[in-house]
């Protein structure tokens, strides 16, 4: 961790401001909606940028907002990269498992490279006070994060489900590989998480300021390590308060496993998300000179997400720009940043173009990267 | 000329200036307390606008200004007819109307015709023995984990196998469709059609059905899965539905988890229920080619309903009587076990329609 700038206290705060609302955003969600599915998902590329500068533009710090730049030609050759290979994969895997298999490697190998571009396109298409952020991790980089993943994959080479003539195997061996499986990958998850997230802040630049992280992976284990008991009390609770109500009446039943998977779906959610926010964000200066404070709460997080879990089931999906509105200004209304130098001396450089082939593969393939 | 007061940030620097922008002739000048900037008028851009946020003005140096008065920019810099349609259509409160109305329209239609109907012209330009390795594989999962070894005779399986051919020789599908007879296990007196054309008919099935022309209108309903590419179609349905489902809901990612999978379990399930009529229609005719008579369905279905109510009472009345269940009540093919209590939950349609569609089919020439 880095020595705490002198005199924290008398810095000078500069809390966060989300000004969007949810009628503004609704009107913007829906259009975008509607003329995507009118032009086949064509569309979907520029509705990504109006969405993203919507929200970028709501965001306000010391007097001033952030914008987005994204250019949507470049997102769309991205995603129609990312739909014919999501398309590949999901056609090969029904079909012809030994060719998916080979393609998930594909794929896996070019994973670090992905996600280096991705967080680079995002970077370097965002700017505050007409200044671009920058990104400068590579391939390498990103490998030395994700690496531990190839364990997890290299465990199902061994089951018979791959090579069923090579090992003859009792059932109780492939039900120990599978449980080593899960734990290895419970093992290195808090790993991959926290070194990526520990990536993406140290390859950072705000103009030609660097952004930096002295964050251990200690951290991340305690948090998920929490998490992990957290999911195991609540079986118990479930249990010990469930399965009696349950024999009272067999009608409780599908009510009491939304409710334990709503309410414990949400709480993990919020805690994951509220720790590992406050962690990264109160870890992480700019230049030596600017610190961050993150205050997410998980009560009140947890209390977010399951009303909107429920105001988006119950409206069928409409009420999802509202519930998007109240989560991201929450977020913004809990996040300040403290400096010990006027913000106007950051100075910029010149960012490379990006593809968004990168980013959009990332979304695709359902990666969270989000900071 | 009134002049536009913005924010001006030179591109180099974080340095915020409160400034004021003039329009005059062919120039447009930017003015602060220690400084200005005048750029030629045809190189300035003006950004679209974006509801609810402040204008940005870009200036072919790589320096902008943040506008927040709207109308004072566009006034200065005659770009009224600089809104886009997207932003156009955002502020106009009947569109964003319609464009809700089309949503949900598209849902629904794509929903009901337009996911199907993908699917299906998809399964039909893909052969049948692209499906036989998922059909090998699961073939021998189910054999593993639920079925055990038939205990039929040599001559029930002669019959009943006969009459496979024969129903299988009046359609065309190739003979690489087989019949597979399995101990159902737990899962009872069952059919089912896997993926490639292998039909798995279980002992338990035959023996609540021991007429074999009454267990042929069940193999003529499987028949009909296969013919009709179901268990292809339905992966692909479950594909595109979670494609789009995904590409809707997108925006709250972390809540996908949660949030999506039920609308697509009553997706799949309704378009169960659509597979079903279809290979119900299709073993009616194939019952009448053949020279049988789809009142067999009808009977068929009725014993197998028979049987599950009997079943039910058994473990109602083992039950007030404290006795353990004598055996799960058998589901009539693959869950239908639910269907009374949850209508649309289940992927079967309800019997008595079915009984009632066989009817009429029988009256119809």
């Amino acid at each position: 961790m880095l020595a705490a700038p002198p005199n924290l206290l008398s810095q000078p705060s500069y809390p966060f401001r989300f000004t969007g609302t949810a009628g503004e955003f609704f009107a913007i969600w829906i259009v975008n909606l509607f003329l995507s599915i009118v032009t086949l998902g064509i569309y979907s590329a520029w509705a990504k940028v109006r969405k993203k500068r919507y929200f970028y533009a709501h965001t306000w710090v010391a007097d001033a907002n952030f914008e987005y730049h994204g250019n949507p030609i470049a997102i769309l050759k991205g995603r129609i990269i990312a739909v014919v290979a999501f398309a590949a994969y999901s056609g090969l895997s029904q079909f012809m498992p030994n060719l998916a298999a080979a393609l998930a490697l594909v794929l896996f190998a070019a994973a670090p490279w992905v996600i280096a571009r991705s967080m680079a396109f995002n970077a370097v298409n965002s700017s505050y006070r007409n200044l671009r952020f920058g990104f400068d991790g590579n391939y390498k980089d990103v490998l030395r994060a994700l690496w531990p993943i190839a364990l997890v994959l290299m465990l199902s080479f061994l089951t018979p489900e791959w090579n069923p003539e090579i090992h003859p195997m009792p059932p109780r061996a492939v039900i120990a590989i599978i449980a080593l499986q899960a734990v290895t990958a419970a093992a290195v998850y808090p790993f991959v998480i926290g070194s990526l997230k520990r990536l993406q802040v140290n390859h950072s630049k705000y103009g030609l300021a660097p952004f930096g992280t002295a964050l251990g992976i200690g951290a991340f284990y305690k948090i998920y390590g929490v998490m992990l008991v957290m999911v195991l009390s609540a079986g118990l609770v479930v249990a010990v308060l469930g399965i009696p109500l349950a024999m009272l009446s067999t009608m409780l039943v599908p009510v009491i496993i939304i409710l334990a998977y709503f309410g414990v779906g949400s709480m993990l959610i919020a805690y994951g998300k509220s720790r590992i926010g406050n962690l990264v964000f109160n870890n992480t200066e700019l230049d030596g000179q600017l610190t961050f404070t993150s205050t997410l709460k998980l009560g009140k997080l947890t209390r977010l997400y399951l009303v909107n879990l429920f105001a988006i089931l119950f409206s069928f999906g409409l009420a999802i720009p509202w519930a998007v509105v109240r989560v991201i200004r929450y977020r913004a209304e809990n996040l300040s940043l403290q400096s010990a130098v006027p913000l106007d001396q950051f100075v910029g450089g010149v960012s490379a173009r990006v593809g968004a082939a990168g980013e959009e593969l990332g979304e695709w393939f359902d990666i969270d990267l989000s900071l | 000329v009134t002049p536009i007061h913005a924010d001006y940030f030179d591109g180099k620097s974080a340095t915020r200036r409160v400034a004021t922008i003039m329009v005059a002739g062919e120039m447009v000048t930017v003015s602060w307390a220690e400084g200005a900037a005048e750029f030629p008028l045809r190189l300035t851009r003006v950004m679209p606008q974006l509801r609810g946020t402040p204008r940005r003005i870009e200036f072919p140096d790589g320096s902008a200004a943040i506008a927040r008065d709207h109308a004072a920019v566009e006034a200065a810099f005659q770009v009224a007819s600089a809104r886009t349609l997207a932003n156009r259509l955002e502020s106009h409160l009947g569109f964003v109307f319609s464009a809700l109305l089309g949503v949900i329209g598209a849902v629904v239609l794509g929903y009901l015709y337009g996911v199907p109907w993908v699917a299906r012209e998809i399964a039909q330009r893909l052969p049948l023995e692209i499906e036989s390795q998922i059909a090998e594989a699961g073939m021998k999962s189910l054999d593993q984990t639920v079925f055990a070894p038939t205990r039929l005779d040599a001559d029930t399986r002669a019959k009943i196998s006969a009459v496979f051919s024969e129903l299988r020789a009046a359609t065309h599908l190739p003979s690489t469709v087989r019949l597979e007879f399995r101990d159902g296990g737990w899962i009872g007196a069952n059919a089912f059609a896997l993926p490639g054309g292998v039909v798995v008919i279980t002992d338990q099935l035959i023996e609540v059905l021991p007429v074999v022309d009454e267990a042929a209108a069940v193999l003529a309903h499987e028949l009909g899965h296969v013919e009709n590419r179901h268990s292809l179609r339905h992966v692909l349905q479950a594909s595109i539905a979670a494609l789009a489902a995904a590409a809707i809901y997108g925006d709250v990612a972390s809540l996908t988890g949660i949030a999506v999978t039920a609308p697509t379990v009553l997706a799949h399930n309704g378009y169960s229920r659509d597979f079903e009529r279809e290979a119900d229609s299709f073993a009616f005719a194939l019952l009448k080619e053949t020279g049988r008579s789809p009142i067999l369905f009808a009977r068929a279905m009725r014993a197998l309903e028979t049987t599950l109510q009997e079943k039910r009472k058994e473990n109602r009345l083992r039950k007030k009587l404290g006795l353990p269940e004598a055996e799960k009540a058998p589901p009539e093919e693959r869950d239908a076990s639910r269907h009374r209590e949850f209508d649309y939950l289940s992927t079967h349609p309800p019997t008595e329609e079915r009984i009632r569609a066989a009817e009429d089919a029988e009256r119809t020439p």
